[in-house]
């Protein structure tokens, strides 16, 4: 029901704008996945690619896909023994890919553009040895994009991410990345 | 309206997430034994997970069991291959193989890869997740309405002449309440 009810919000955002495309722009980012409150993986790097359709000057929403190559944690076993020796449990992968929505100044004007920031999409963690694990995740966060004059944005956001799972508990990042749009501008 | 727009969405994402956020993943691991056992004379170890600080902090807020593996050294002291087993049960008291196989007293959790006659085998976290048989034993023993944390692990070979000395940790993957 919470689902619905947030893909119905970014819908209805969509509609009551529809036909007052402002802006349209492509782009790519990297940064850091940082798992929170997790001992079976620690941070690594963060790729993706996104794009999103500006409706008037304050509403915008888009596509994501992001890929996270987690780091591994290590593990001691028979301490203080011969036999002790330290493990390695790989941290895995993470993929996500979604839909977002934007609030604030996301149309792609020249200047800082601030915005506050929602998604809804899948999450999906592969490890070795282990079953994978596939949830619904949400994320939200702020970000800021610089656009130059000749079209091209620098982008940087912190969203925190957490996909419910199915026991009650989650699976917790917070993520951070920079990047670079290039803006079409339509209507500008 | 924006203003409006703002808040509505922060609510519903808080709203569509909460209750969820004060939880986190941990691992921990214990030991499963560390000693000699032959046909004549069966080891027995007795876990209380109870002297585990990770187990005593964690164990009413385990909200599942995500993973188990058991990393263990076994040296083979015969010339015949073996495969050691791993039982574990609520009964202290069994004493032969006849009675650690019965179904009825214990539960097979562990089976090994061959360990070659005269010879060691080590083996790691990561393979131990495939020689788990019965994981379920092992979580009602950790989680559940009459789970204690207490229980005796016995370990045998599966040749009618044994004699190995193995060392064994469980680790086990849970996600908990923060």
């Amino acid at each position: 029901m919470r689902i619905y009810a947030l893909a119905a919000l970014i819908v209805l955002l969509t509609a009551t704008t529809a036909g007052a495309v402002v802006d349209i722009s492509i782009g790519a980012f990297g940064g850091m996945d940082i798992p929170t409150a997790n001992d079976l993986a620690t941070s690594g790097p963060l790729y993706g690619i996104q794009g999103k359709v500006g409706f008037t000057q304050f509403i915008a929403v888009g596509v994501f896909y992001r890929a996270s190559s987690y780091g591994d944690v290590e593990e001691t076993f028979f301490e203080g023994e011969p036999e002790e020796h330290t493990a390695t449990i790989p941290g895995g992968d993470g993929t996500s890919f979604g839909a977002d929505v934007y609030l604030g100044r996301i149309s792609g004007m020249p200047g800082a553009n601030f915005y506050l920031y929602g998604s809804i999409g899948s999450y999906k963690w592969t490890r070795d040895n282990l079953a994978d694990v596939s949830e619904l995740a949400y994320g939200m966060g702020l970000g800021v994009e610089v656009v130059l004059p000749f079209k091209l944005g620098i982008e940087g956001r912190g969203v925190f991410q957490v996909a419910p799972t199915e026991n009650d508990g989650s699976l917790k990042s917070f993520i951070w990345f920079i990047g670079a749009n290039y803006h079409f501008g339509l209507g500008n | 309206m924006r203003t409006i727009t703002c808040i509505s969405l922060v609510v519903l994402l808080a709203a569509c997430v909460g209750g969820c956020l004060t939880t986190g993943q941990i691992k921990l691991h214990d030991s499963f034994g560390d000693g000699v056992t032959h046909n004549g004379d069966i080891y027995t170890y007795h876990v209380d997970l109870n002297t585990n600080s990770d187990y005593v902090d964690n164990k009413d807020k385990i909200l599942s069991i995500d993973a188990i593996s058991i990393v263990a050294v076994i040296k083979n002291n015969l010339q015949t291959d073996l495969q050691a087993e791993i039982y574990i049960s609520e009964n202290k008291e069994l004493e032969t193989v006849e009675e650690i196989t019965d179904p009825k007293n214990a539960t097979l959790v562990f089976v090994s890869p061959t360990v070659p006659g005269n010879g060691q085998l080590d083996i790691s976290w990561a393979d131990g997740f495939a020689h788990i048989v019965d994981e379920q034993a092992i979580i009602d023993q950790i989680i559940g309405d009459t789970a204690d944390g207490m229980f005796t692990v016995y370990a045998i070979g599966n040749t009618t002449n044994f004699d190995f000395a193995y060392k064994a940790e469980v680790v086990v993957l849970l996600t908990v309440e923060l």
